[in-house]
């Protein structure tokens, strides 16, 4: 670590390096007992309550997990239950990194918490996932237990879907073109192109109709829309006998909504 | 309170079955998903009860329609799934429907099959006719 420097006097350096060696140890018992299997699983740590042993600069994970045989990933959080079998554990000596620190002393809690997410981080991963992994690297933070899970919610890309109110969200008019069709055309489909375009569609006469059907309750100085101003502006959207025959579907469907008998 | 039971405000009426508004109108199209879409649009301060009834029976005859003719024209074709070109060539050969989506580009729709008379290969004349076309000045 660089000397502190107030003017051009050195006040003062420190400079702590510790060399943290991990066993993680993983017995695997299947229901019969007949044999135990020693397995290396990453993600197991994470979940289990590790044993830590500050005394001689070592952190030992010791983790037992019963794995049942109607499952496939019994060991390691779904990660297969077979995996790595035979391999003794594995015992890394990370290299000495210098510590910076103004304290003497330092919680061994946290040490363990920077451990853990060491070992998730060496799982397999994608490039979108390194290249995120880049950037908050370009960028320190401090890690704290908090962000771990809105840091996976991101990696699993939970987004919130929202869409215009006229363009109708996510399901827009596609069953009710579908069923329309199938009242139509009862053996004919649809691609899923066509249905975009039909969806579309729908949504664009539904901004004009509305636009044009307030445009006119604006005009006459009223601030209800009725069906009235939707018929108006059924007369000035649509030419010609395509307005004129909806507009007796729509007279007709408003007959039939006043006249139901609940 | 009265010792009847109940809530204590006459007789308790039996549960009856929610209707969408939809099936009152004798719709496909959805009235209710349309009214929210009418008041959440901000198209007026207030939105009347017939009014997304109404512009639910015209959007259900609008896609009826063209509906129709693109099934037709998938027939034509000797197919039975309705692409985007027969939704093109159901709009642009229905003179209404063309004017009324006339600024619309359709995806994947491509072109009505037109050659100009112009540049059509000119008929071979017959011989006799050969000298008798010309003009004399």
């Amino acid at each position: 670590m660089a000397p502190k420097r107030r003017g051009n006097k050195v006040v003062g350096s420190v400079v702590k390096t510790k060399l943290v060696q991990e066993t993680v140890e993983v017995i695997v018992a299947d229901d019969d007992g007949l044999h135990a299997e020693k397995q290396q699983v990453p993600e197991a740590l994470a979940l289990a309550h590790p044993t830590v042993d500050v005394s001689g600069s070592t952190v030992v994970h010791v983790v037992e997990v019963t794995a049942k045989r109607g499952r496939g990933g019994g060991g390691g959080g779904g990660g297969g239950g077979r995996r790595n079998e035979g391999k003794p554990p594995p015992e890394e000596d990370s290299a000495a990194v210098p510590v910076p620190q103004s304290q003497e002393t330092q919680d061994p809690n946290e040490e363990l918490e920077f451990e853990l997410e060491d070992e998730e981080e060496k799982q397999p991963e994608t490039p979108r996932v390194a290249s995120e992994k880049r950037k908050k690297a370009a960028t320190p933070t401090k890690k704290t237990k908090t962000q771990q899970p809105r840091r996976r919610r991101q990696r699993l890309g939970q987004a919130s879907s929202g869409g215009d109110a006229g363009m109708g969200g996510v399901g827009g008019y596609r069953r009710y073109v579908w069923r329309v069709l199938k009242q139509v055309h009862p053996d004919l489909g649809v691609s899923g192109h066509a249905m975009q375009v039909l969806d579309m569609m729908m949504a664009d006469m539904f901004e004009r109709l509305a636009e044009e059907a307030a445009r006119l309750s604006k005009a006459t100085g009223r601030a209800t829309l009725t069906s009235r101003e939707v018929q108006s502006a059924v007369r000035l959207v649509l030419p010609g006998e395509l307005g004129r025959h909806a507009i007796s579907e729509g007279t007709k469907a408003i007959s039939k909504y006043m006249s139901y008998a609940a | 309170m009265s010792s009847t039971g109940g809530s204590g405000r006459g007789k308790a009426k039996p549960a009856t079955k929610s209707v969408s508004r939809s099936s009152k109108a004798g719709l496909q199209f959805p009235v209710g998903r349309i009214a929210r879409y009418l008041k959440a649009g901000k198209y007026a301060e207030r939105v009347g009860a017939g009014a997304p009834v109404y512009l639910s029976a015209v959007l259900e005859y609008l896609a009826a329609e063209v509906l129709e003719l693109a099934g037709n024209a998938a027939r034509d074709n000797k197919k039975n799934r309705i692409v985007p070109r027969h939704i093109q060539l159901a709009v642009r050969n229905d003179e209404e429907l063309s004017k009324l989506l006339g600024t619309v580009t359709i995806a994947a729709g491509g072109v009505m099959p037109n050659i100009h008379q112009n540049l059509l290969p000119k008929k071979a004349g017959h011989k006799g006719d050969i000298g008798s076309a010309s003009q004399e000045f």
